[in-house]
């Protein structure tokens, strides 16, 4: 039985409206499930918003009535019109770029009808940004501050690198929290489940994003469901880019919300203090040799043509923009490659502000902000042959979704390879 | 005799069908097709078969946030599960099982763990109003 407040009996009650009623009721019976005891405000929010793709199952171009049957889990007609209005509310990314889409392979009316759904969110107090890296606008929740996120790399980056509380919970949930107030305090929202259960000792050396990304995948596919991974090893040289891209990998590879790194992360300033005095349940030991079978997977061997390079998965923040603009200064992307930059919207104003857009655009690339390829989906995949791709998440999303030849690799080796149209060899990590 | 494993009921009824048992798991965006239930990610050893109308076995979820949209979108296209069997609950799995509202049963006692006790393809009863699953051949 959930212990709610009289705050929350009102809204369970609807005496603040239907739209609090449905997304209180939907909470209710989420933290029931989970055997939660009670639930706990949030303060921060991402919610996905736009006319994605897996909401076509739900044979309607009205966002009111997809939204209704898809979030809220109702027959009814439910206005999206309001969040919680204590509820730092940011929208993850949506399913077109800002102004762009016929170079996307999408129609018009994917555009038009994904602004509805946007103006919609704007309307009820979304604050639209369109971006899976809600930290590059400001968006941070604090040490012990209950957040929710659509995107599985904040969740882990929030509770690992920020100590702040937030689970997986996923896309409705989001909604009902973000226009509630509230989720389940269950999970990674209670101190004692905050522990390490698992100790993973990096015994490979970790220099580039690219390594850091590739090892994300190795701790994550060894991991069991649920585990909590203590990781001990050099962190030399290690920065926020490499981290999130590390912690980002690691989610979408298993369903880890939290890791603790000895010595970096504020929650494991020594080892006992990460394992709250307990023994982990397993100890691996994760090397150079199990990074190279994991990559193996993850890029095309040999050589080819290239017909799309996209970089930006997560979304880039400003510092990789300016490093494209300098690698890029002087040269052409050939003509046959569509070279593709995602971040988000301010960060782009930036850009523009800097003179690394011109720089970009003149060497034939281009800036989309708000969405990615994976989110896009097939209609973009259909457009090339082969990727050439600088981050593991991307890269799976292309193999799941689509045949092509599919490169992986670092950024300045992409970049290369937009100039050449060629993925090379010796492009390949290692080489 | 059935074997009987006990967990914890979440969600009442009982159904019979097929045990459809994925020990890694599932991911979910991405990992699914929900216009047709079909499995498209390439790591799983299930890739290309369905999960329409099966007794879903999983030991929590995997990958994306996006996890129970596309589990939810297979279900409102029936194409989804008829019920599913949870090792241990997370949040992921609760949010999906509160949108679906399939019989569903979770977190069993490491002993009796659906994803080791339930053979591929048997025929099993899923309670979710006792919590007990029946392994019946």
């Amino acid at each position: 039985m959930v212990q709610l407040t009289s705050q929350e009996q009102a809204m369970l009650e609807g005496k603040e409206g239907r739209l609090k009623q449905v997304a209180m009721e939907n909470i209710v019976r989420y933290a029931e499930i989970l055997g939660a005891r009670e639930l706990c405000v949030v303060t921060k929010a991402t919610v996905f918003c736009g006319a994605h793709n897996y909401l076509k199952v739900i044979d309607s171009q009205d966002p009111e009535e997809v939204f209704s049957r898809m979030n809220l889990l109702r027959e009814e007609n439910i206005p999206f019109d309001a969040i919680d209005a204590d509820c730092y509310c940011q929208s993850c990314v949506s399913a077109c770029d800002l102004t762009k889409y016929r170079e996307l392979g999408q129609s018009e009316q994917t555009f038009c009808l994904n602004q509805r759904y946007l103006e919609i969110a704007r309307a009820a107090g979304v604050i639209l940004t369109g971006s899976c890296s809600p930290y590059l606008t400001g968006w941070l929740p604090v040490k012990g501050e209950h957040f929710v996120t659509t995107e599985s790399g904040v969740t882990i980056i929030g509770n690992s690198l920020w100590a702040a509380c937030g689970n997986s919970d996923g896309i409705e949930a989001a909604f009902w929290s973000a226009i509630s107030g509230r989720t389940p305090k269950w999970g990674n929202h209670l101190a004692e489940n905050r522990g390490g259960t698992h100790l993973i000792h990096l015994a490979a050396e970790l220099s580039s994003v690219l390594d850091w990304d590739i090892m994300g995948k190795v701790v994550g596919s060894r991991l069991p469901s649920g585990a909590v991974p203590v990781v001990t090893g050099n962190f030399a040289g290690v920065d926020f880019t490499r981290l999130r891209h590390f912690l980002t990998t690691l989610a979408i590879s298993s369903n880890c919300e939290l890791c603790h790194l000895v010595g970096l992360t504020p929650e494991a300033p020594d080892l006992a203090t990460a394992l709250r005095g307990r023994e982990p349940q397993a100890e691996l030991t994760l090397t150079r040799e199990d990074m190279a079978e994991v990559y193996q997977h993850m890029c095309d061997d040999g050589c080819g043509p290239v017909d799309t390079v996209s970089l930006g998965c997560p979304h880039y923040d400003i510092h990789q923009i300016q490093k494209v603009a300098s690698l890029l200064r002087g040269k052409k992307v050939h003509p046959q490659v569509h070279l593709q930059i995602w971040t988000v919207y301010p960060i782009q104003c930036m850009a523009d502000l800097n003179g690394y857009t011109q720089v970009i655009e003149e060497a034939g690339g281009h800036i989309y902000s708000g969405t990615c390829p994976g989110t896009i989906g097939e209609c973009l995949f259909e457009q090339s042959a082969s990727w050439a791709v600088d981050s593991l998440k991307q890269s799976k999303s292309i193999r799941n979704l689509a045949q092509t030849a599919l490169y992986y690799g670092d950024m300045e080796h992409c970049l290369a390879a937009a100039v050449s149209g060629r993925w090379e060899e010796g492009y390949r990590w290692q080489k | 005799v059935a074997e009987i494993i006990q967990g914890r009921g979440v969600t009442p009824g009982r159904v019979e069908g097929r045990a459809f048992v994925c020990p890694g798991g599932l991911t979910g965006w991405g990992g699914v097709d929900p216009l047709t239930g079909i499995i498209k990610d390439v790591e799983s050893p299930f890739c290309g078969q369905s999960i329409q109308d099966v007794i879903l076995v999983l030991p929590g979820s995997r990958g994306s946030n996006g996890w129970s949209c596309y589990f939810t979108a297979t279900h409102l296209a029936g194409k989804g599960p008829k019920a599913m069997v949870v090792s241990r609950v997370d949040s992921s799995v609760g949010v999906a099982l509160a949108c679906m509202n399939i019989p569903a049963v979770v977190d069993f006692a490491p002993a009796d763990d659906p994803c080791f006790t339930i053979p591929h393809g048997a025929r099993v009863i899923v309670d979710g109003t006792t919590g007990t699953v029946e392994i019946i051949g």
